[in-house]
């Protein structure tokens, strides 16, 4: 037996904190889809080969294919707008719109005073940190 | 194969992949990388980064939607969030320390007996017993209406045994690299009474947080190859959008049915691993 007014509470609560959350979600994912397309685009044009020929297939796909994995690496083929480090930058926003979403979770449960769930949310992400630390380590 | 090939079949099988996970709570990986290995010759590792991206894609290119409809019991996301992250870093400690092999009979084992009960309680709205703890957390919550009209509050109970199954699912996803969904799914809806469809959005909701925790390693590593990973995302991310409309459509009979079958099929993967390793 659920009360009325507890299920209303609930929802008036929580609608704030979801609104924030589901459009941050939306931005990641519009910024993160608009960046893989046009780093798809710009390495076929740059590289007119690149969608048609096997053997550039098999040079993009097998192991040992180069293409940026550290952040200066990154940075600077961007710079020169390459379309490879464009699609990395794409799938580096998508990565990072869960952890954004922890972080905006601990903000709005803080506006609603609600401090057993800003410390709950808060030690998620220190150990999400702390298990990112553990994981490059190994 | 050619890139412009391989990008159409990607898009289309991690589409599946997108679709089928985002409505049952899943992230994928279970299509994704056998589809990349097996069907396009793609290098176990690289497919792999792939997966654990779509895996973050399937998760949020669904709970954009989920989230503004208030599917998801966002209360009971954080709360079992921080079960399956204290796992996954003591998973990520122990690994190297217990024989994987036994890990996945245990594991398959585990899975057969939830899918065994989730087939008995097909038809069932689980109604959990009073608690406390899920008082005091403000657990309970409602599914809203057009998701199994009308809106449908459920009270959340058996909270310590809910956050014990993630972190079980987080020490599993640490030491074996399976996302926790296929655990956390049934222990939210048969143990804690939460509807099938709000339980496999929350556990949608928390499997991005798990895969970015990780997925950080696998680029560093040199693992997420973007001509890979471009299309395998872009199909996850737009089959997930397509799973979050068709969740309003589906009868939670028929989701819990589909989760079933998914249940057996992951048991018996688990179980001729551990046996074959």
């Amino acid at each position: 037996m659920i009360k009325e007014a507890t299920t209303d509470k609930l929802r008036e609560r929580g609608s704030r904190v979801e609104r924030v959350i589901a459009g941050w979600l939306r931005l990641g994912v519009f910024a993160s889809v608009t960046l893989i397309a046009i780093g798809f685009v710009v390495s076929s044009i740059h590289n007119p080969g690149y969608l048609t020929d096997p053997e550039a297939f098999r040079r993009l796909t097998a192991p040992g294919s180069f293409f940026p994995h550290t952040i200066s690496d990154l940075v600077a083929e961007l710079l020169s707008l390459r379309g490879r480090a464009i699609i990395t930058l794409g799938i580096i926003v998508l990565v990072l719109t869960p952890v954004v979403r922890v972080v905006l979770s601990i903000i709005a449960f803080a506006a609603d005073r609600d401090w057993i769930y800003v410390a709950m949310t808060g030690a998620v992400l220190v150990l999400l940190l702390a298990s990112f630390v553990v994981g490059a380590a190994h | 194969m050619t890139l412009a090939l391989f990008f159409f079949a990607a898009l289309a099988l991690s589409t599946f992949a997108g679709l089928l996970g985002s409505m049952l709570g899943l992230g994928g990986g279970i299509i994704v990388v056998p589809a990349l290995t097996l069907l396009l010759g793609i290098d176990i590792r690289y497919a792999i980064g792939a997966s654990i991206v779509s895996v973050i894609a399937t998760s949020s290119g669904a709970a954009a939607r989920y989230v503004r409809e208030s599917v998801p019991n966002l209360r009971v996301a954080m709360f079992l969030e921080l079960g399956t992250t204290v796992g996954a870093l003591g998973g990520a400690f122990l690994a190297g320390l217990i024989a994987p092999q036994w890990l996945y009979v245990l594991f398959g084992l585990l899975l057969l007996f939830s899918a065994a009960t989730m087939w008995r309680k097909s038809d069932a709205n689980v109604v959990a017993p009073s608690d406390r703890l899920a008082d005091a957390l403000r657990l309970h919550g409602a599914l809203p209406s057009g998701y199994g009209a009308p809106a449908m509050p459920y009270r959340v109970g058996r909270s310590r045994f809910g956050f014990v199954i993630s972190i079980v699912a987080g020490v599993l996803s640490g030491l074996l690299g399976i996302g926790g969904g296929v655990l956390k799914v049934p222990a939210m809806n048969l143990a804690m009474g939460i509807p099938i469809k709000a339980a496999t959005a929350t556990s949608n909701l928390m499997i991005g947080v798990t895969a970015a925790a990780s997925a950080g390693v696998y680029f560093s590593r040199g693992d997420i190859d973007p001509f890979i990973a471009a299309p395998v995302t872009l199909g996850a991310l737009a089959g997930a959008a397509l799973g979050a409309v068709l969740m309003r459509r589906v009868a939670a009979k028929h989701l819990k049915l589909a989760f079933t079958v998914v249940l057996w099929i992951v048991a018996l993967e688990m179980m001729r691993k551990g046996i074959s390793q």
